[in-house]
């Protein structure tokens, strides 16, 4: 096809039914490999005399410009694959009749049509990168990279307009241009053509910002395609859009296939710089062009590849006016807008599963645990706490987000199934650190947790409000030698413990220090700001705990004291005692002239509380009582009872209800 | 430590023979003891043996020994058991008990084995142990009592002392083994009749007597200030919480049976669907001429469900009942001492 393009002259009718035919083949192409895969040859023998009558029909584009590659690949894929199996003795018996008799047929068939392309199928052999069980699509990318390079290289005597139209053909000659996409890649680009490519598409998208006369969609039929009138809008059929994800695409799986330790993957880190500013451009151009679900796709592919990082000359820029950090201000409107589209899973979400090769469950995942790291950062405890509370809940946090393979070792795991899992991994530079996000969801379940605690200490019904906290807290208990904490986990319990006693210096001392420091809080940007929004947060906590705990004792305690024994301000210490006494979480007055909280004194006592217990036990016991009788007493034992309750209803009419059950099941005979 | 009981009541049965021979044969039905008297010794000997070795909540038992005149019980003499230690693994108590006893002959002792002794903690001694230890021992001396010492309350002012026996009803069902539901309400048992109280009384030897009175002279009477704390309310708070376990239990026990019931239930259903299917298959195979299915046995297709014992779920409500008697004793004083404290104030004030 390489060739082709450049021959000038006109328009060439042909070129229209080129692209078409090739697409039949193609098409067929990869039927044949899936018959491949699935050892089903009498459809491999089918599907090969449908690609020799095809290609007939080609014939007529192929003797201008000679067998295109792709085509050659599969023969000589086929042909390998044949001999394969007809090597393996043990196989050919154990298949069924027809399959061992289109196996003959198709080998002998395959040896007499190669003959004719000898040549060409010896010349791809030695081509190193030839190899590997490929994709059609593969190929086409792969022809359109050289015919790139081919392109660029040739000079363009016609002028402007035609090089517009030539580099339009090109981009109607990719395959993801005619709507496809979502096939399966196992191969990636070499370094060259990947680089190749990302130059050609800019260079798109500089023809197509300059030339605003310009439509390119998807809902362009080729028919109302105007390639000629230049007085009308130029019409394309094909979709830059599906291109560059693509192109996205292609970059993920180099980053998946590389090892992560290596140099290579830094190299190649810094091209992502390039497929970022190549995204924002197609997506600038897109809002004023595309459709809505166009601009959502575009956001999509931003959206994925900044969510999960932060920027820290992208986040300069934009300080003056966002003043927050660019992580959170782009999710927020970006996310929305994908969440508008995609917020439960319908179709458009399909859609997004079809772009992306990681299932939306994980984005999801992974979307939901970077806002909850950003709402800690900003201070934002509760939130963080809720948003990261089902991850962490379920013990499989390394899967939800897609940063390792589940360890099924019981069930058998072919190869298949192996690589559809990595595929659906995230790329090792967007993992997120595990370890951080278990301690930011300790970190504010403790901020949360233990000033509840010390609140609802008597009362019966407690409600958890994390439980993984309790676990590690019980597990901590459980220990017969408590010694220095040295784990993050072991950090956090002993902070707990320190703050349940209302001593704030030993929890800040236990959340902020060298290891912690080492561990988690030097991976967040602005990592003193995240630090003096902690202490911030642990002093609050602590003087509401103090004061849950020992209001019982005081009478009075003067808010000086407090704003002294806990280094905070006395109009912050006067805030938060208003705002419990407001919410009805302590008991008592502040008096203004001398600044002191004066205690009410009203809550029931150790004993008192105890008794309420009791009194609770008591009901449910005689509750339990009362429902042996009503099965006792069946029919009218309960039926006159109190009708609130359900379930008593229920077992009044048992009897009752148990004889019309038997009368249905005997009808039903 | 109850089985240690059972082993060594089969030894003094027969030192105890002799007792009972001489002992007027009780009406049946009738318990044999109508009273205990017990000797200040006694008393002096059991709390002493508390304070010695049993701090915490730990229980300390020891033997009785005396004599059943007509129909009342004397206790002479006891002597504790020592605390079993992992060191006399090879303890034998049948072999303590024998050479306490025999000692205690020669130095012309009463030696007869009357009943045992324990001390409790909060009042909750209503256990399984408690009753299989009392049942041995009633089994084989008829007029056998448990002392049950609440070295609590005496520190709180009176001396708990009290007798128990085990009413012959839930003899005869423990000698059944029988715990089954239908054999309780046979018998009849509730929890009010499982233990009878034996009122007891503390007599002395005239020369003791005497002594006592020349002491009283001597020396000035200790003020007894414990009668009048007022600080009750870890007492009361102990007892609650050990309430407060018994009720959870007997919600549990409740449970329980609840299931048991509608499990019975359940499973009659459906043995009577399976009935009906197999009458109706039978029809069916009658009008076709076919020879009709054998009858199978129900019991192996429907193995129905254990019934719970219930013998747990009456030692909990004793125990409840006995957490009642106790914090009702204790609040009423206290409510007494309350007011009175009150009255002084505002009498002084």
């Amino acid at each position: 096809m390489g060739p082709d393009l450049v021959r000038g002259g006109g328009l060439d009718p042909l070129l229209t039914r080129c692209g078409r035919r090739f697409e039949e083949l193609t098409n067929l192409i990869k039927t044949i490999r899936n018959a491949m895969k699935i050892r089903d040859v009498t459809k491999c023998l089918e599907e090969f005399e449908l690609l020799g009558k095809a290609y007939g029909k080609a014939k007529s584009i192929v003797d201008k410009e000679g067998v295109p590659r792709f085509y050659v690949r599969i023969l000589a894929d086929l042909e390998q694959y044949l001999n394969e199996l007809w090597e393996d003795k043990e196989g050919k018996k154990k298949m069924n009749k027809n399959n061992a008799k289109a196996l003959s047929t198709l080998r002998q068939k395959i040896r007499k049509y190669n003959r004719d392309y000898e040549s060409q199928i010896s010349s791809y052999r030695q081509v190193p990168g030839g190899a590997g069980g490929s994709s059609s699509s593969e190929d086409d990318d792969d022809g359109e990279g050289m015919s790139a390079a081919a392109f660029l290289k040739k000079k363009e005597p016609s002028g402007d307009s035609r090089s517009k139209f030539l580099k339009k053909m090109e981009v109607r000659a990719l395959p993801g241009v005619r709507g496809g996409g979502g096939i399966a890649h196992v191969w990636q680009f070499p370094p060259e053509m990947w680089k190749k490519c990302l130059e050609s598409i800019d260079e798109l998208l500089d023809m197509l910002f300059a030339n605003p006369n310009i439509f390119i969609g998807e809902n362009i039929l080729e028919e109302s395609e105007n390639l000629s009138n230049f007085e009308q809008p130029l019409r394309v059929r094909g979709c830059i859009l599906t291109l560059v994800e693509r192109m996205d695409e292609e970059f993920t799986k180099i980053m998946q296939n590389t090892d992560p330790h290596s140099q290579e993957y830094v190299d190649h880190l810094k091209d992502e710089g390039r497929v970022c500013g190549i995204i924002g451009r197609v997506q600038s151009y897109l809002q004023e062009k595309g459709t809505t679900e166009e601009i959502c796709r575009g956001y999509l592919r931003r959206v994925l590849h900044t969510y999960y990082k932060f920027d820290y000359k992208a986040h300069q820029r934009e300080q003056g006016p966002a003043g927050d950090s660019k992580v959170l201000t782009p999710p927020t409107p970006l996310s929305a807008a994908v969440g508008r589209r995609g917020a439960v899973g319908g179709r458009p979400w399909g859609g997004a599963g079809r772009l992306s090769p990681l299932s939306p469950q994980i984005l999801y995942n992974r979307t939901m645990v970077q806002l909850g790291i950003c709402a800690f950062r900003q201070g934002m405890t509760k939130d963080a706490h809720n948003a990261l509370l089902d991850i962490q809940s379920s013990g499989r946090a390394k899967e939800l987000l897609g940063q390792g393979l589940l360890m099924r070792s019981l069930q058998e795991r072919n190869q298949e199934q192996e690589k559809i899992e990595k595929r659906r991994q995230v790329p090792f530079h967007m993992h997120i650190n595990l370890e951080l996000l278990e301690c930011v969801y300790l970190v504010s379940a403790m901020l949360l947790e233990i000033p509840y605690m010390a609140a609802h200490e008597f009362d019966a019904r407690r409600r958890m409000i994390s439980k993984q906290f309790h676990h590690q807290l019980r597990v901590g208990e459980r220990q017969p030698l408590l010694g220095p904490p040295e784990s993050m986990r072991e950090h956090v319990v002993a902070a707990s413990k320190a703050m349940k006693m209302g001593d704030w210096r030993t929890c800040h001392r236990f959340i902020i220090n060298e290891k912690m420091n080492g561990k988690v809080w030097d991976l967040f940007p602005e990592a003193d700001k995240v630090r003096t929004m902690l202490v911030r947060k642990i002093q609050e906590e602590s003087l509401r705990t103090y004061l849950f705990t020992y209001s019982s004792v005081y009478d009075s305690i003067s808010m000086e004291i407090l704003s002294d024994m806990f280094q905070l301000d006395l109009p912050t210490v006067h805030s938060i005692i208003s705002k419990m006494i407001i919410n009805e979480e302590l008991m008592a007055s502040l008096d203004q002239p001398t600044q002191t909280v004066v205690m009410h004194r009203t809550e029931p006592t150790a004993l008192q509380n105890m008794a309420l217990q009791l009194a609770e036990k008591l009901g449910n016991l005689v509750e339990n009582n009362e429902r042996v009788f009503d099965h006792k007493q069946g029919t009218y034992g309960g039926y006159f009872r109190d009708q609130k309750d359900g379930y008593r209803k229920n077992e009044g009419g048992y009897m009752r209800r148990g004889g019309y059950r038997q009368q249905e099941r005997q009808a039903n005979y | 430590m109850a089985s240690r009981k059972e082993t060594t009541v089969a030894a003094s049965t027969g030192s105890s023979a002799a007792a009972s021979k001489a002992r007027s044969k009780a009406a049946p039905g009738d318990s044999a003891v109508k009273q205990v008297q017990i000797d200040g010794l006694v008393v002096l000997k059991i709390i002493k043996h508390y304070q010695e070795e049993g701090q915490g909540n730990e229980v300390v038992q020891g033997v009785l020994l005396g004599l059943v005149v007509d129909d009342r019980l004397e206790i002479t003499n006891c002597f504790p058991f020592p605390q079993h230690t992992e060191d006399d693994a090879d303890f034998d108590e049948v072999q303590y008990q024998m050479e306490m006893m025999r000692s205690l002959r020669h130095v012309n002792i009463d030696h007869l084995h009357v009943g045992w002794y324990q001390s409790t903690y909060y009042g909750s001694f209503v256990t399984r142990a408690l009753l299989d230890s009392q049942f041995s021992y009633q089994h084989a001396i008829e007029e056998s009592v448990v002392l049950i010492y609440d070295p609590i309350k005496t520190a709180q002012g009176s001396l708990s002392l009290k007798a128990y026996r085990l009413t012959p009803k839930l003899m005869e069902v423990c000698k059944e083994k029988d715990f089954s539901p239908e054999a309780l309400k046979k018998a009849n048992v509730a929890f009010e009749h499982m233990f009878e109280e034996v009122p007891i009384i503390i007599k002395n030897s005239y020369l003791i007597n005497v002594m006592l009175w020349e002491l009283e002279k001597k020396s000035a009477v200790a003020d007894k200030h414990e009668l009048l704390s007022l600080a009750g309310s870890n007492h009361l708070g102990k007892s609650l919480q050990l309430l407060m376990d018994r009720v959870d239990e007997m919600s549990q026990d409740i449970v329980k049976y609840n299931t048991y019931l509608r499990n019975t239930s359940k499973q009659q259903q459906q043995k009577h669907q399976y009935q009906q299917r197999r009458q109706q298959e039978n029809l069916q195979r009658q009008s076709r001429g076919e020879p009709p299915l054998p009858e199978e046995d129900m019991s192996k297709l429907f193995k129905p469900p254990q019934p719970p014992a219930r013998m747990d779920s009456l030692l909990i409500a004793g125990q409840i009942n006995t957490y009642c008697q106790n914090i009702k004793e204790f609040t009423a004083q206290n409510l007494g001492k309350l007011f009175m404290a009150q009255a002084l104030q505002e009498y002084n004030n």
